[in-house]
């Protein structure tokens, strides 16, 4: 992609496409703002190919985090953050189970196969440390504001963060990082 | 917290889960990113950042969608809408930097111009190669005149500097021919010596005009002091007249400077005082006179006493 292969791009979006809405998704909340900010995380991952270093991460995850700074930008622009999480995580089994019918065969079943995974090790938190973390991730939130809507004191959310994404790295090890180009 | 305070290795690994979510504020971000190059503490951290990191990533990854059928469409229609893009500033660029031409003279700012055509820059070359001639020619004809002006300016003062020294090898010369003749003044006083009269003529007056004659009788010459004089018309002189033996006798004309002084050397007398009573002045033709036509308006007896050699 960084020597300006269109095919390289159609790659990409057959192996990621999904995940990326699905984050989007998940994030914004909104169908039509949701296709947009996936496709200008696509766009800019096509402008910033050239500066992709491989030595600092994942393709995945590189694409995760400029889907993500995307939604954040929408949400933050919104001014909504009363999101919840709970109803997030409730959808979250027949969303996995249905992947994304626009992915490659391969590409579908290791997603479904790595959200299963993903779905459990967060399932295996406290609710708590599970929630802490959702607010964090999906929503953006700061400390204080995760504290604030969970209506918890500032040291008591700290801690459950710090805790529940100990045991979500140690659940998730065995899914190594998948290499794409 | 402090962003100064130092933080222990396991607080620092404490802080990698908030740092991967983003959730640190300025100081704890700041603190972490130190222990990240911190000697010791860097390799720790890094690997936890990296285990961190991925699990968040994961966590992107727990809840794929169902993106439109369209969506991949039209995702490749906005790269190749990019692409399109990023052709055309390139061309822009090459185009820019193959021709470009300043926008003043004085201006680093170039804009791009169209690319002549073959014909187009043939006429350009004649044109230039005429603008060139004319240039030339331009540039020689200012030369020439530029030369010109060079030379009339140094002729003119060629001439100003020569006329400058004429003038003063004049006024040389004028001193030179005051310095003689004083030189003979104090020749003639000097020498003298005990022989010397002095006769004052119209002593009596402390103001007007005046007289005084030093007689060096010992060598018949005379020096003439003359002061307070009226000037006189251009055809007019006054005459140094001696009385001997009661009968004037002419000596010496002469003529008053613009301040009424005159000092006259070389005035010819006797080598004796014998017969000689009184020297006077008259006013008369520049031609001279023979016999005073006017009383004489300066008049000063000689000493009897230093009359001889």
């Amino acid at each position: 992609m960084a020597q300006g292969d269109e095919r390289a791009a159609s790659a990409l979006y057959d192996r990621h496409g999904a995940v990326m809405f699905g984050l989007a998704l998940r994030m914004a909340g909104e169908s039509a703002d949701t296709e947009e900010e996936v496709l200008d995380a696509f766009a800019q991952a096509w402008r910033d190919a050239v500066r992709y270093d491989t030595s600092r991460g994942s393709v995945a995850g590189w694409l995760t985090t400029i889907t993500r700074t995307r939604a954040l930008d929408v949400i933050r622009a919104r001014g909504r953050r009363a999101r919840m999480t709970d109803t997030a995580t409730a959808t979250l089994d027949e969303q996995a189970a249905m992947g994304s019918g626009f992915a490659a065969p391969d590409a579908q079943v290791q997603q479904t196969e790595r959200a299963v995974a993903v779905k459990s090790a967060l399932d295996q938190l406290p609710v708590p440390q599970r929630q802490a973390i959702e607010l964090a991730f999906f929503e953006g939130l700061t400390h204080h504001e995760v504290a604030d809507r969970l209506s918890e004191p500032l040291g008591t959310v700290k801690t459950p963060i710090r805790l529940g994404m100990q045991k979500l790295r140690d659940a998730l090890s065995s899914l190594a990082p998948e290499s794409v180009s | 917290m402090n962003s100064m305070t130092p933080l222990t290795l396991e607080e620092l690994r404490d802080l990698a889960p908030s740092y991967v979510l983003g959730l640190l504020d300025a100081d704890e971000r700041a603190a972490f990113e130190r222990g990240l190059v911190h000697p010791v503490y860097a390799a720790t951290l890094v690997r936890d950042l990296a285990t961190h990191r991925t699990a968040s990533e994961l966590m992107a990854t727990a809840q794929p969608g169902a993106p439109p059928p369209d969506l991949k469409a039209r995702m490749m229609e906005r790269i190749a809408a990019e692409k399109r893009a990023t052709a055309a500033v390139a061309a822009a660029v090459t185009l820019k930097s193959a021709e470009t031409v300043r926008q003043t003279p004085a201006s680093r700012a170039t804009r791009a111009v169209t690319p002549p055509t073959p014909r187009v820059m043939i006429e350009r070359r004649a044109t230039r190669t005429a603008r060139t001639a004319w240039w030339t020619a331009g540039v020689l004809a200012a030369a020439l005149a530029a030369s010109l002006v060079v030379a009339v300016d140094f002729r003119n003062r060629t001439a100003a500097l020569e006329e400058r020294a004429a003038q003063d090898d004049a006024r040389i010369a004028r001193t030179e021919a005051k310095l003689a003749e004083r030189e003979k003044t104090l020749q003639t006083l000097l020498a003298g010596r005990g022989n010397v009269v002095l006769v004052n003529l119209n002593p009596a007056q402390p103001t007007g005009p005046g007289r005084q004659v030093f007689w060096n009788v010992r060598e018949g010459k005379a020096v003439v002091n003359a002061y307070g004089l009226a000037p006189v018309a251009s055809d007019r002189a006054y005459m140094l007249w001696m009385i001997r033996d009661g009968k004037p006798v002419p000596l010496k004309l002469f003529t008053p400077d613009d301040d009424g002084r005159a000092i006259v050397a070389s005035v010819e007398l006797p080598t004796t005082t014998s017969g000689i009573t009184l020297l006077a002045v008259t006013e008369e033709s520049s031609a001279g006179a023979i016999a005073p036509t006017m009383t004489p308006f300066l008049v000063g007896e000689v000493p009897a006493k230093g009359a001889t050699r």
